[in-house]
């Protein structure tokens, strides 16, 4: 561990390495993926085992799987208007899996992977195609006036449409480097607090005592992690749709 | 309110190095390098200010 060494090793945590032995080794399976099929698995068995029963008073499973359902539903259908339920099944497989990666990670020995910007660069580039051709494909070559704004003087014309594209290109970089900044840096600080706490024991009776400090911090900062491992996936979530609702209605 | 302060950093920078990427694309391709860098990171900046005021005005 970090304190061996008296330094802080923060981003450690965020190598890849693979896993379940020589098999996932010869194929290049790391703890990232096996993270992922982890996630994937928990979101069906709880919409299967869920709504298996298919009861008219719903059991505590049940109530969990239709309450899921009818937030993303809800959420896709209030922000991208009716023609919403046609991207419901994207919407409610993007928000979960983003979900479930954030909350598998504050597991100990699990990994998160929406902490790697490979991941959630993959999932917006998939937003921002689906996106892009949702508008194409309603709206045809129509679709270039979205980056016109109604009103503007015809001088300024060639310089607002730069911007607007500029604009438009500036998604496939925000939405990712939102939901990887705020995952790694959460991490990063338990993990700093978890070395201080460490540090401070192997320093005598005193140390022992001021260990409590950080440790402290580290259950405040947990559920800060909760928090914003809910709302991450709901903001991604969430632009989806306000991207979405551009591309069907172009503003 | 921590939540909306990344989300508006987020925005002014992802149009600043979308800016900043074309513009250094641009002068790669045509060999004009300042012309093009200059000129997209001023543009990506107005996108940048354009994205957060899309993200803070109040919806109609």
């Amino acid at each position: 561990l970090a304190a061996e060494h008296s330094s802080i090793d923060a981003l450690g945590q965020f190598q890849l390495h693979t896993a379940l032995g020589p098999l996932g080794a010869s194929v290049n399976f790391t703890q990232s993926n096996l993270a992922m099929v982890v996630g994937g698995v928990l979101i069906l068995g709880l919409m299967y085992f869920g709504m298996k029963p298919a009861a008219i008073v719903p059991g505590r499973l049940q109530a969990a799987a239709e309450l899921c359902y009818k937030f993303a539903y809800d959420m896709c259908i209030e922000q991208v208007g009716e023609e919403g339920r046609k991207f419901f099944p994207f919407v409610f497989t993007l928000f979960f899996f983003i979900l479930f990666g954030n909350l598998i990670g504050l597991f100990p020995y699990s990994f998160t992977y929406t902490s790697h910007i490979a991941v959630t660069f993959a999932l917006a580039l998939a937003v921002f195609l689906l996106t892009t051709g949702v508008a194409i494909w309603i709206h045809g070559w129509h679709f270039l006036s979205y980056f016109v704004p109604e009103g503007a003087p015809k001088l300024l014309i060639p310089l607002l449409v730069l911007i607007e594209v500029v604009s438009y290109l500036s998604r496939l970089i925000s939405l990712p480097v939102r939901l990887f900044a705020n995952m790694m840096a959460g991490h990063v600080m338990m993990e700093v607090f978890a070395s201080f706490m460490v540090m401070m024991a192997g320093a005598g009776t005193v140390g022992v005592i001021g260990a409590f400090f950080p440790q402290a911090i580290n259950v405040i900062l947990i559920g800060f992690e909760l928090l914003v491992s809910a709302l991450q996936a709901y903001v991604f979530a969430l632009l989806t749709c306000l991207y979405l609702h551009d591309a069907v209605h172009l503003h | 309110m921590l939540g909306l302060g990344l989300r508006v950093g987020a925005e002014v920078i992802a149009a600043l190095l979308v800016g900043l990427a074309i513009g250094w694309g641009l002068d790669r391709v045509l060999g004009t390098r300042p012309i093009f860098l200059g000129l997209f990171i001023l543009i990506g900046g107005a996108a940048g200010m354009l994205n957060v005021w899309r993200l803070v005005a109040p919806r109609p």
